[in-house]
């Protein structure tokens, strides 16, 4: 049993929604028509490219294409989770994107290979959905996480100094901050955990069932897909707070808060 | 020689750089040191540079005649400790800071309670000061609270920044004595960052005038 396929009849019908969304706005004068029209425009062109390359590498299954299109969707989200947050310091993109990239490329391989045991590993099918659910929802935290420790550290320099100029260490003046941020990282999938089912049903489980799974599979699959989002949120998390650490803390524990700049 | 400072600067653009240096200077035992300057000529970045807390400061700081770096640096501030000009008010009770600074793998001794009361007596703190939080005491309370615990942890030199600041003549005399006290306790020393009347009292040994960061004046008295 596979989905029943839209016509590009719906598609024009599912796009009277967006008119709607607009003719709201100009209603109300809110003024983000302009801004509404963009981003549909580009949710069609997005969503359509990924269609077409998705519908080639599934046809090619060729294991390069597969780690090509695996390696763009980590670079790109390792860039995102750096560009929501507020501060900069010098090796934060290096440091987003080592978080992002061994937190999801570690669950994924592990779902990919153990749980879900397909062979090859690389089956497109399995291997860009699950790692892109990862993906989309670790960023989230990463950047809490990340903008977390820079706030703490750029304005409560006055305690971590202060506990320097006693006698800690640097891991010792700043291990509350790095838990807080680590903390805050983890807080969005934690909450989403308590609440799926019950308020919230997830988008790729709404989309098994959709395409004709058996419900309890779908649950299935959801649950291992939420664990896999917050073993990998947690790991990333806390190795962007302590990549974050390390650059902003020197050898010779002092706390470089010069590295760090605020945008705007 | 307690504490050494050799060509101590920070390399910034020319005019942006709070302490263009190169400074040079010693401290020995026994040496209580005023350091006065106009406002920006960088005495508090000096006295921080002491303690190490600048990362950018280029230079050595040597203690004891060891240079100073790395992993040596805590035990390091742990005997040359700095207040800064505010006190610090960490997010807890006064209680807890004080005994969270002997919770630190440099720390030594254990926590004295009975060291403490006596510091409370004679810095004129109540002991039921212990129980509130350091964001909700005054500013004069807060000061001698700073270098309460300061004191607890037996230091050989002190690096103060106007630590009586906000202290009525009265209060700043206890302070005095009380310094005055730890200092004649064995081969210690003190640099105290100053507006007008200075934390050593009578007991000055030298007075140093900073300009733009760069000259250490040796006033002489």
């Amino acid at each position: 049993m596979t989905a029943i396929a839209i016509s590009n009849q719906g598609l024009a019908i599912a796009g009277g929604f967006v008119i709607l969304a607009g003719l709201v706005s100009f209603a109300l004068r809110l003024g983000v028509q302009t801004k509404l029209w963009i981003a549909s425009a580009r949710t069609i062109v997005q969503l359509g490219l990924l269609g077409l390359v998705l519908k080639w590498v599934f046809e090619q299954r060729e294991w390069y294409l597969v780690t090509a299109v695996l390696v763009s969707m980590v670079i790109n989200a390792g860039i995102a989770a750096v560009r929501r947050t507020e501060r900069r310091f010098s090796g934060i993109w290096s440091s987003g994107l080592i978080a992002v990239s061994v937190s999801s490329v570690l669950t994924t391989s592990i779902v990919l290979t153990l749980v879900v045991s397909i062979r090859p590993w690389y089956e497109p099918r399995y291997a860009i959905p699950l790692l892109g659910m990862v993906l989309g929802n670790t960023l989230n935290g990463l950047s809490l996480c990340l903008d977390r420790i820079m706030t703490d550290l750029d304005e409560k320099r006055d305690v971590v100094e202060g506990w320097l100029a006693l006698g800690a260490s640097r891991w010792e003046a700043c291990r509350p901050f790095v838990g807080d941020a680590v903390r805050t990282g983890m807080i969005p999938i934690v909450n989403s955990m308590s609440v799926v089912g019950i308020v919230s049903l997830p988008g790729m489980m709404t989309g098994q069932i959709l395409a004709g799974a058996p419900p309890e599979d779908a649950v299935r699959y959801q649950i291992v897909v939420m664990f896999m989002i917050a073993g990998a949120t947690s790991l990333g998390a806390l190795l962007a707070g302590l990549l974050a650490f390390h650059r902003l803390v020197t050898p010779n524990h002092q706390l470089d808060h010069h590295r760090l700049r605020k945008l705007g | 020689m307690l504490l050494r400072a050799r060509d101590l600067r920070i390399p910034e653009k020319a005019g942006e750089s709070p302490l263009p240096g190169p400074i040079n200077f010693a401290v020995d035992a026994g040496d209580r040191v005023t350091l006065t300057g106009t406002s920006g000529s960088g005495k508090s970045t000096l006295l921080r540079c002491l303690a190490m807390l600048d990362a950018r400061a280029l230079g050595s700081i040597h203690y004891r005649n060891t240079s100073v770096s790395g992993d040596a640096v805590p035990a390091f501030r742990r005997s040359v400790v700095y207040l800064a000009q505010s006190p610090v008010r960490f997010p807890m009770s006064v209680d807890a800071s004080l005994r969270h600074a002997f919770s630190f793998a440099t720390s030594r001794d254990a926590f004295d309670s009975a060291q403490v009361s006596k510091l409370l007596d004679q810095l004129k703190l109540s002991k039921a000061i212990l129980n509130r939080q350091l964001n909700q005491i005054s500013g004069g309370e807060a000061q001698r609270v700073a270098l309460l615990r300061a004191l607890l942890l037996k230091p050989t030199v002190l690096l103060l920044d106007e630590s009586t600041s906000a202290l009525d003549a009265e209060t700043k005399a206890c302070v005095v004595e009380t310094l005055a006290q730890w200092l004649a306790n064995g081969d210690r020393a003190g640099v105290a960052v100053t507006h007008g009347a200075d934390v050593w009292g009578d007991e000055v040994t030298r007075r140093l005038h900073i300009i733009a960061g760069k000259t250490l004046e040796e006033k002489t008295s």
